[in-house]
């Protein structure tokens, strides 16, 4: 007992931290927290932005390539709409053009396909397919899609091109955003001679 | 004087403890920092390759619809040597370098350079590079990609 109670005054006066720690301490916090977060966000904005734009090139390199490498080798005749007939085909005339948002084609073995574009997705339709196929994501936007074909000479086949702009969608079907690392936007276009 | 020794002890760290501390506390955080500057910088860096991948990419593409559009044409833009053109917008200029105009892209870091070389007599095929430059800091970067086009395809 009477050593508790020698301690206990003592061991009272060395608890806790003077006022001047307790500020030099909140100070060096008050210092280090705000660079660190602001490192931590730098890199979560810049993971942000490289998500995105390697999202819309693989998208957009995507479409590009099924695109014009199925019309490379399996088009035969270019037509407006689908079931294609005779009627509707395009592009046969010299000198004739057309450009529309979608555009379908007859192959050798007379079955058709073409590419369209509704609502901000590119479709993939088909005589063999029971319904179209959605060539891109949900995630991405369009702003601008065109196909269309010309053909300028009599003896050589039509060339069809394709041009689009596509985007990230950076919330409710926008492209643009106040935040500049949250946009994704790129341009592609082609153009392609059919071999059959 | 038991009291006044446990004071002693108790009286907080010696000067070379803190220094110890504060030396090893300072080079932990200059390490951390320094590799976290350094993975942010080569993300950036990764990020503009990317779009120099996607502009060169559409540059080739331009390129090839020009060559489908009108061969003839097209030819007399290259030469047995090389020929050099800036393509930072999507038409032939006069055939000149970009020199110092990074005006592609947004925001607008990058040039486009296209070089056509023809071969055979007369010219059939042709050999397209496109360079795709960019300045990152105080260097240099170059993207390239190469093609060949020729009438027969």
């Amino acid at each position: 007992m009477g050593i508790k109670k020698g301690l206990a005054p003592r061991s009272f006066s060395e608890v806790g931290f003077t006022l001047i720690e307790m500020i030099v301490v909140i100070a060096v916090i008050a210092v280090t927290l705000p660079s660190i977060y602001t490192i931590v966000f730098g890199i979560a904005r810049q993971q942000t932005k490289i998500y995105r734009i390697s999202k819309v090139k693989k998208e957009g390199d995507y479409i590009l390539n099924i695109i014009s490498n199925i019309i490379k080798n399996n088009a035969v005749s270019i037509h407006s709409t689908y079931p294609a007939t005779d009627l509707n085909e395009v592009c046969k005339n010299v000198p004739s053009s057309e450009t529309a948002t979608s555009l379908y084609f007859r192959d050798s073995i007379n079955n058709w396909f073409g590419f369209s574009l509704t609502s901000n997705t590119i479709s993939s339709a088909s005589s063999n397919l029971a319904s179209p196929v959605a060539l891109n994501s949900n995630k991405i936007l369009f702003n601008n899609f065109s196909i269309g074909c010309e053909k300028t000479a009599s003896f050589s086949k039509a060339n069809i091109f394709l041009i689009f702009n596509i985007c990230y969608d950076t919330g409710s079907g926008l492209c643009t955003s106040t935040r500049p690392e949250e946009t994704a936007s790129l341009h592609y276009q082609t153009r392609v001679k059919m071999r059959n | 004087m038991k009291s006044v020794k446990r004071n002693n002890s108790l009286s907080g760290f010696s000067l070379i403890e803190v220094l110890v501390f504060v030396t090893i506390l300072g080079l932990f955080f200059v390490a951390a920092i320094s590799v976290t500057t350094f993975s942010l910088k080569n993300m950036k860096i990764n990020e503009h390759k990317i779009l120099a991948a996607h502009y060169a990419e559409e540059g080739i593409e331009w390129v090839r619809w020009e060559k489908e559009n009108d061969w003839e044409a097209f030819v007399l833009k290259s030469s047995g040597t090389g020929t050099l053109y800036c393509l930072n917008s999507l038409n032939w200029s006069t055939a000149v370098t970009c020199g110092e105009s990074y005006a592609l892209g947004t925001p607008a870091l990058f040039k486009r350079e296209v070089t056509l070389t023809n071969s055979g007599t007369p010219a059939s095929q042709v050999n397209i590079k496109v360079v795709v430059s960019w300045i990152e800091g105080n260097q240099t970067m170059d993207l390239e990609v190469k093609t060949v086009v020729n009438l027969w395809e």
